[in-house]
């Protein structure tokens, strides 16, 4: 079976994929603590769906790694399970109001979890060179496993920028013009 | 050498770094390769992104598995049992992120993007990896316009983290906003160019390869797996 995507599509993936980096450079320059790096991913879900949304994320990592260090590649799968829960969400009906939306937010963190922490742990030795590690290593310290307390923190750090991300891609889909919309016809529902 | 070449060689490094345990030659791996990126001068200014991720990535490893903390905290025997395998980790990771900034270095996005269309890749797949690192460009010099608009408009862009967490939407908003708008005239136009009507196209200024080079890619694609094999074996 071969599968092709449309140019819209492609075009789609592009543009997500930008999105996504130079998201995580608005972050940057507006010096806040959180990543932003998922907005194009989730833009890609709403859009065309989770598995195209998956690929967004794969390939978002993977050039991330290209072009600013490798390890973004890393954490390739979590970007790919953000993309493909936020295209099963969308697809039950979840970003047609903002509460749906910031729900949205809390499952795609809870999903992630599951993948962050592994990769964190077993590549990373549950470090991230961040403040995050102060609180492992005292969690840590004071006797709870390393998964557990790397999860904590993967929670903490993801939570308000997954609904952040959630909530500004719903927004910007929202708005998109109709002769947009009409190159995917796998839209999610969004009011 | 073409950048596929590069590309396989810095993986090659990377799997092998993974592979050896904590011994001078992983340390002297490091120490050379980190000493490689300082004495080249086009790409002496990358030490800082090293030093910038590896000191707190140090501290942070120390702090988790050195036994210190929990025995000052708590008062439980020092175990130190846990401090080699956070300095292998270390210096591994010390040997990915300094040969990778000479990567970056050594093959520019442009060369990179050049050799993506010049391959055997489907032109679909090369779109896809080679365009966002075109569009990111122009999104970044829109963003620079958007934010000198928003600052003479008064958006405490440079305000505690609350006005920043609201100034938020003010940048992503019409950058990205613009940017989707724009989705289905891009969509338009590869199709009105005939793009995919033809499996390969011809890449002007392609890099230059050889039938020695992709000898080599393969030979060390090769070894990667015969050392994974062999260690895993052991």
């Amino acid at each position: 079976m071969k599968i092709q995507l449309s140019s819209s599509t492609l075009v789609l993936i592009v543009i997500s994929i930008a999105v996504n980096i130079i998201g995580g450079q608005i972050s940057s320059i507006i010096k806040l603590p959180i990543f932003l790096d998922s907005i194009g991913t989730i833009i890609s879900a709403l859009l065309a769906g989770p598995w195209v949304a998956l690929l967004t994320g794969l390939l978002s990592n993977l050039l991330s790694g290209l072009v600013s260090g490798p390890i973004a590649i890393a954490f390739a799968p979590i970007a790919m399970i953000i993309g493909l829960t936020a295209g099963l969400l969308a697809r039950a009906n979840l970003f047609t109001t903002l509460p749906g939306v910031i729900l949205s937010g809390v499952v795609i963190t809870l999903a992630l979890t599951l993948i962050a922490v592994p990769i964190r742990v077993y590549l990373f030795g549950g470090t991230s060179g961040s403040g995050a590690d102060f609180i492992i290593a005292y969690l840590h310290a004071v006797g709870e496993g390393l998964f557990l307390s790397v999860s904590f923190t993967v929670i903490g750090t993801n939570m308000v920028d997954k609904i952040l991300s959630a909530i500004i891609a719903w927004l910007l889909i929202r708005h998109l013009p109709q002769r947009t919309r009409r190159n995917f016809p796998q839209i999610a529902r969004v009011r | 050498m073409h950048p596929f070449t590069s590309l396989t060689i810095w993986l090659w490094v990377c799997a092998s770094s993974l592979l050896l345990p904590l011994s001078w030659p992983l340390v002297v791996l490091s120490g050379t390769l980190f000493l490689a990126l300082l004495s080249w001068p086009a790409a002496r200014y990358r030490w800082r992104f090293v030093a910038w991720l590896m000191i707190p990535m140090a501290l942070g490893l120390w702090m988790v598995h050195s036994g210190w903390l929990a025995h000052w905290l708590t008062g439980v025997p020092l175990d130190t049992r846990r401090q080699q395998y956070a300095l292998s980790l270390w210096l591994r990771l010390l040997v990915i992120i300094s040969s990778a900034q000479i990567w970056l270095q050594y093959v520019s996005p442009g060369r990179f993007i050049s050799a993506l269309f010049a391959s055997r890749l489907p032109i679909g797949f090369s779109y896809l990896l080679a365009g966002p690192l075109l569009l990111v460009e122009q999104l970044r010099q829109q963003l620079a316009h958007i934010r000198e608009a928003q600052i003479a408009r008064g958006v405490p862009l440079d305000g505690n983290i609350w006005q920043r967490f609201c100034a938020l939407p003010a940048l992503i908003l019409p950058l990205a906003g613009q940017v989707l708008s724009e989705l289905s005239v891009r969509g338009a136009a590869l199709d009105l160019r005939a793009f995919r009507a033809v499996p390969r196209r011809t890449t002007l200024n392609a890099p230059a390869d050889s039938r020695a080079q992709s000898m080599i890619r393969y030979g060390l694609l090769a070894l990667i797996l015969i050392e994974g094999g062999v260690r895993w074996w052991w």
